[in-house]
């Protein structure tokens, strides 16, 4: 009896103790186990890939709704798409709904004739824990041209709320994503949405990944779906700001952002504001400087209506402010004269009449030449300060094509000063 | 009693056993460790056959006869000074030995062009060995080179039905002092690119580990990193990266052993980065012209739509494609753009796809 | 009765100790653990990664527009530089690269990711290293434990945690990546830091430099620093070892060279290479094995032509690099390997003759490639009076004061009888064009 019990006791010892001892041992069973999760999650999301040509983009419910960057996508209404499946990848056709080029969206509906299509689920952005895992999906270099099967990167997330390159509330992704992987999904490793890569910062001549990939998150996405769900004809939505607002420039602020001016008869002086006023949060963001008020302002359409929490005198005071529309579009509108000056870029207004932000810059236009790059801010135009986007279309319209013209730009808080040689629009 | 108190020797071993990840002191078993110690079992187990070559060439002679070779599409500042940044840097590359008797798989822009002086392979003990360049294929970007060996040890490779996107895979090859182990991991991007040519990594790629060997977790030979240069778009390091699997090795081994060497299939070429799948643009758009390419050379501009190639009218971009497929390298065409509500005729010899 | 009890007792138990592992295994896989341990360590790590604004005294930045060769550039923000740096001790001290606190830096202001600022005094740079010691006031800090890059290995799993586009203070956000150690090697590239560095494919961007590489156990293994490798272009760090080395004697306010305890001939050999004329007693150079008479003929892979490459080469590495020798002793060739050690001149003398250099009347702070009669600038020593007088890197030297120069011992012959002081006019080609430049020679130092 005692030895059928110190039998037992033995087994009891011997079988737990073995199985962690061989779980802790096999480093490569460990590696093995880790990278049958990822490939699984990977061939889990996949199939809801779409792959636009020169970009990507990624379907997010099961009817067909496409997500993809307005860079990608925003110069057509119609598209055929490919997804994968067969040696070609299957077709769909698919049409615009709307489009924010402020903010670099664009979204679609795929003609399914009914059937269902794969998709993934978007996350909630705000709930990104930097140092997740993420993957991306996409055609850089157009590798996926033949099959559709997208390219598969890894990396973490890297950084979160940042303000740069024109995307005002980006997830910055170490998992590397390059030209071609714009509007195409960042997921999480439970398969869901978390942004849509849409920028990379390069530091070598080849334009390509040195670690930094900006995209946007889903929650701006969210908004701007939810507030736009029944435009469907392709039109251009808008970003919001608080019109009359001036934020002191001063990064390092530790309290919140400071409120500097106030343009007299501004939706800034009705909702409130007073100068000195230190706002420290929007909704339930917290602001820690101008650059996070505007970032965070950035991810919410015109009209939308926000609760914004400042300092008085020492005490807090909550202000709701409907947003005014932050202007923006084009250099020009489609109706232009083709043999104007023309740059070649996308830009919008620098909120505080700062200058104006480059948004995109076309590829092989007086701009690209110059070495101008999204994200860049204008200063200075032919030696005239630019405030808004109204002072560049005028000093623009002063030109001619041939005309060579200094341009004080801003990047990544350097001051720049390069030579533009201005060409005729053409068709572009 | 005495139950009680061997129920709580019991409790005593069976907690012991639980899995060991102390969050307070960290210690060599967090989870971080353990992935680094597969990659470090993984890449021991083939660094005996990782070599180091230095391809000697004559600088004063070019590198290859056909001074017409497209050039590359590169920045900007590139562009501005194209000298700095087509030259091939200088400094050894990765190889790997693949038979007891010396013969050596490395990529074949490594030891591309009619101007190698001589090929010096340094092996893992330091011994140097002079190398004969024999055969290539320049669609994979294999070439194989022979030392003289005995009893060397090498690589044997494995087949990759078994990858799939998202599993591990870690880049082996020789830095720039001809002895240190350099090591690059990543995951596999897609098991089918470049045609059925290639597996694609998401591994950083340069000119120092070009040529060498791609293993999976378990440090299986998987096949050769490749498809790297001073032309390829790609870049260096951009997570975007090739290899050549084992079956597409094996396919040419025997020949490339001979000398024999596999030219490129030569693909019409237009030079172009197309606009696909937009429906709202009759024709085939023209994004960009990319510079140094026919289409720049006849005159073709950003954003001109093509309407009619070789005869044929062109609705999009599927049709531009099918008709640029009937055509041969250094045929002259003619094809009609649609530019600023304006149709233009241009004419176009047609180039070699790099 | 009790027997049964116990026995089905302890069944439950072994169970109850198995399931967890089981249910485990299959819920919360490895990956997510994987990731788990990722964000906690990161975020931990991150509380002790700053943001670093400085000014330099003088003039603006003189890097060109494009970046040199193995060199990227280093970040402004409106006159002020930018990057990264670490704290790794809990009173405050904070280590960053020269390139971020170079050693004229005033102005010093350091940010934390929760919006603090604190103002730092500069307690010392160790320009070989590329180091910079800066010292705010605190107690308590988190900050990162020196690891021992000895003790790393290529394939590692490795971290950088820094400042890119300046995101620590205008984002409040540290920036992590996650990659492995690609390589450990000699660097010798067009950079600031030529020396032993741990490479990394994790990111590297502007403003990233002086940032912490960490290891699989969240310790400091190397500082962040722009050079590269020119065939991998891949980012490198300084290894912490040698930083540790000369960690207290830059507190000291000392300053420090490497010893080596050699001393070499001031002509080259006739058949190639450079003779060695003294060894010290007990010096690293005698404990590695090297001897009066041998003929060193590369270091590291680097043939050495010339006297003055050989004191460079010996000059510009830190105190504890590791030096591979290839020599000739009676004909036969051999690999020696030597570890520098420091030679530590502490702040009360003036002017110290550093031990083991030998006399060169002036120099013009560069070095020159020789191939087939082109003589192209590889490298541009930082302060020196080629760079003061806007030579570049690629320049190609065509004549000197006249004389048209075609080899190295062309340019040796003239610099011979030219002292510190003296003006030389040089006209080199650049882009195509040929240019005169004149350059005042400085004083060895």
């Amino acid at each position: 009896m005692a030895k059928r019990l110190l039998i037992v006791l033995i087994l009891a010892v011997i079988l737990p103790c073995s199985a962690a001892l061989a779980q802790e041992d096999d480093a490569t069973g460990f590696a093995r186990d880790v990278q049958k999760q990822l490939a699984d999650l990977v061939a889990k999301v996949s199939p809801a890939f779409v792959n636009f040509g020169g970009g990507s983009g990624i379907v997010v419910s099961p009817d067909g709704l496409v997500i993809t960057n307005n860079h990608v996508a925003g110069r057509s209404n119609n598209w055929t798409v490919r997804m994968p499946g067969g040696p070609n990848g299957k077709r769909f056709t698919a049409k615009m709904l709307w489009k924010d080029t402020t903010g670099d969206i664009a979204v679609l509906q795929l003609e399914t004739n009914g059937e269902k299509v794969p998709y993934i689920d978007m996350a909630d952005s705000d709930k990104i824990r930097v140092g997740e895992f993420a993957v991306a999906l996409g055609t850089p270099f157009m590798t996926a041209n033949e099959d559709s099967v997208p390219t598969v990167s890894f990396g973490i997330v890297s950084a979160i709320h940042t303000n740069r390159g024109g995307y005002s509330d980006a997830i910055q992704t170490d998992a590397p994503v390059n030209p071609g992987n714009s509007g195409g999904p960042l997921i999480n490793m439970k398969g869901e949405l978390l942004g849509i890569n849409g920028q990379i910062r390069v530091r070598f001549p080849y334009r390509v990944n040195t670690g930094i990939g900006l995209a946007i998150p889903t929650n701006q996405i969210k908004r701007f779906m939810e507030t736009y769900k029944e435009v469907k004809d392709g039109s251009v939505v808008y970003h919001g700001m608080v019109n009359g607002l001036d934020l002191k420039k001063e990064p390092a602020c530790a309290k919140g952002a400071l409120v500097e001016k106030i343009k007299k008869d501004s939706t800034a002086e009705k909702a409130g504001f007073k100068v000195g006023d230190i706002i420290t949060k929007v909704n339930e963001y917290d602001i820690y400087n101008y650059v996070r008020f505007h970032g965070v302002v950035g991810t919410y359409p015109e009209k939308s209506a926000l609760q914004v929490t400042l300092l008085r005198d020492g005490e807090e005071k909550t202000l709701a402010v409907t947003l005014d529309r932050r202007g923006g579009g084009r250099a020009s509108q489609v109706k232009s004269n083709p043999k104007a000056a023309f740059l070649g870029v996308v830009f919008s207004q620098v909120p505080n009449n700062d200058g104006v932000e480059l948004q995109q810059v076309v590829p092989n236009t007086p701009a690209d030449k110059a070495g101008m790059k999204a994200g860049d801010i204008i200063t200075e135009f032919d030696g005239k300060k630019i405030e808004n986007p109204d002072d560049i279309r005028k000093a623009l319209g002063e030109k001619k094509p041939g005309d060579k013209v200094k341009v004080k730009v801003q990047r990544d808080g350097e001051t720049l000063e390069l030579e533009v040689e201005l060409e005729a629009r053409g068709n572009r | 009693m005495r139950n009680v108190f061997l129920l709580l020797v019991a409790a005593a071993f069976l907690s012991g056993a639980q899995p060991l990840y102390s969050q307070e002191e960290v210690g060599a078993d967090n989870p971080m460790s353990r992935l680094q110690e597969a990659f470090r079992n993984a890449a021991d187990k083939v660094e005996n056959f990782v070599v180091s070559i230095d391809v000697e060439r004559d600088a004063s002679k070019p590198e290859t006869a056909d001074e017409e070779a497209p050039k590359p599409v590169l920045g900007r500042e590139a562009q501005k000074r194209p000298g700095k940044y087509y030259r091939r840097p200088k400094g050894p590359v990765s190889g790997i030995l693949i038979s007891a008797d010396g013969y050596i798989y490395t990529s074949w822009y490594n030891v591309r062009g009619d101007n190698i002086e001589r090929i010096m392979v340094t092996l893992p003990d330091g011994s140097r060995l002079k190398a004969q360049r024999l055969g290539w294929d320049e669609n994979t970007d294999i070439a194989v080179l022979k030392v003289d060996g005995k009893d060397m040890p090498h690589a044997e490779f494995t087949a990759t039905d078994h990858l799939k996107p998202g599993h591990f895979v870690i880049v082996v090859g020789r830095g720039d002092d001809r002895l240190s182990l350099t090591v690059n991991s990543g995951i596999v991007s897609a098991v089918n690119r470049l045609e059925g040519r290639a597996i694609q990594i998401d591994a950083a790629l340069n000119y120092g580990n070009t040529g060498g060997l791609v293993i999976d977790i378990d440090g299986k030979a998987l096949g050769i990193a490749c498809h790297v240069s001073d032309r390829a778009v790609t870049g260096q390091n951009s997570g975007v990266g090739f290899f050549t699997p084992q079956s597409k090795l094996a396919e040419n081994l025997p020949l490339m052993k001979k000398g024999a060497v596999i030219p490129k299939e030569k693909k019409p070429f237009l030079g172009v980065q197309a606009s696909d799948g937009a429906k709202d643009i009759e024709g085939a758009e023209v994004v960009r012209v990319l510079p140094n390419t026919p289409a720049a050379e006849a005159g073709m501009q950003d954003g001109d739509i093509v309407v009619e190639f070789n005869g044929s009218k062109i609705i999009d971009w599927d049709s531009l494609r099918e008709e640029i497929a009937k055509t041969i390298v250094g045929q002259a065409v003619k094809l009609k753009v649609k530019r600023a509500d304006k149709i233009v005729e241009l004419d176009l010899t047609m180039g070699e796809k790099p | 009765m009790i027997v049964r009890l116990s026995l089905a007792l302890m069944s439950v138990l072994v169970l109850a100790a198995i399931a967890p592992s089981i249910l485990v295994a299959q819920e919360d896989g490895d990956l997510i653990r994987l990731q788990e341990y990722n964000i906690e360590m990161l975020n931990k790590l991150a509380k002790a990664t700053v943001a670093i604004h400085c000014e330099i005294e003088g003039r603006k930045s003189t890097e060109p527009r494009i970046p040199r060769r193995g060199q990227m550039r280093r970040q402004q923000s409106g006159g002020s530089y930018f990057g990264s740096g670490v704290l790794i001790s809990a009173d405050g001290y904070v280590l960053t690269s020269t390139s971020v606190v170079p050693a004229k830096a005033k102005n010093i202001k350091v940010y934390f990711d929760d919006g603090t600022v604190k103002e730092a005094d500069l307690v010392g740079v160790e320009e070989r290293n590329n180091v910079a010691l800066i010292k705010i006031d605190g107690s308590g800090m988190t900050h990162l434990k020196l690891g021992s890059s000895g003790d790393a290995k290529t394939g590692d799993v490795a971290f950088t945690l820094g400042n890119p586009y300046d995101c620590i203070m205008n984002d409040r956000q540290v920036a992590f990546s996650m990659g492995v150690i690609s390589g450990i090697y000699r660097l010798r590239g067009d950079g600031d830091y030529s020396g032993r560095v741990i490479e990394t494919d994790a990111a590297l961007n502007s403003g990233s430099d002086g940032g912490p590489l960490v290891n699989a156990k969240g310790e400091l293994i190397g500082l962040m620093n722009l050079s590269y490798s020119y065939t991998k272009w891949l980012n490198t760090a300084v290894p912490i070892d040698q930083i540790k080395l000369i960690l207290e004697d830059i507190k000291d306010g000392s300053v420090i060279y490497p010893r080596y305890g050699l001393s070499i001939a001031d002509e080259t050999e006739p058949s190639g290479g450079v003779a060695v004329t003294k060894v010290s007693r007990g010096s690293p150079a005698r404990n590695g094995g090297l001897r009066r008479g041998d003929i060193i003929l590369e270091i590291d892979n680097l043939r050495i032509n010339h006297p003055d490459e050989l004191a460079e080469e010996l000059t510009i590495l830190p105190p504890g690099s590791e030096l591979a020798f290839l020599i000739i002793r009676n004909e036969e060739e051999k690999i020696i390997k030597i570890i520098s050690d420091k030679f530590v001149q502490k702040q009360e003398k003036k002017e110290p003759e550093p031990e083991p250099e030998p006399k060169v009347p002036g120099t013009i702070g560069l070095s020159i490639s020789e191939d087939q009669g082109v003589l192209q600038v590889t490298k541009l020593i930082p302060g020196g009076a080629a760079e003061d007088a806007g030579i570049i890197a690629e320049d190609i030297i065509v004549e000197i004061d006249g004389n048209s120069v075609a080899t190295l011992d062309d340019i040796a012959g003239i610099l011979k009888d030219r002292f510190a002081g003296d003006k030389l006019t040089v006209v080199v080609e650049r882009g195509g064009e040929r240019k005169e430049i004149e350059i005042t020679l400085k004083k060895k130092e």
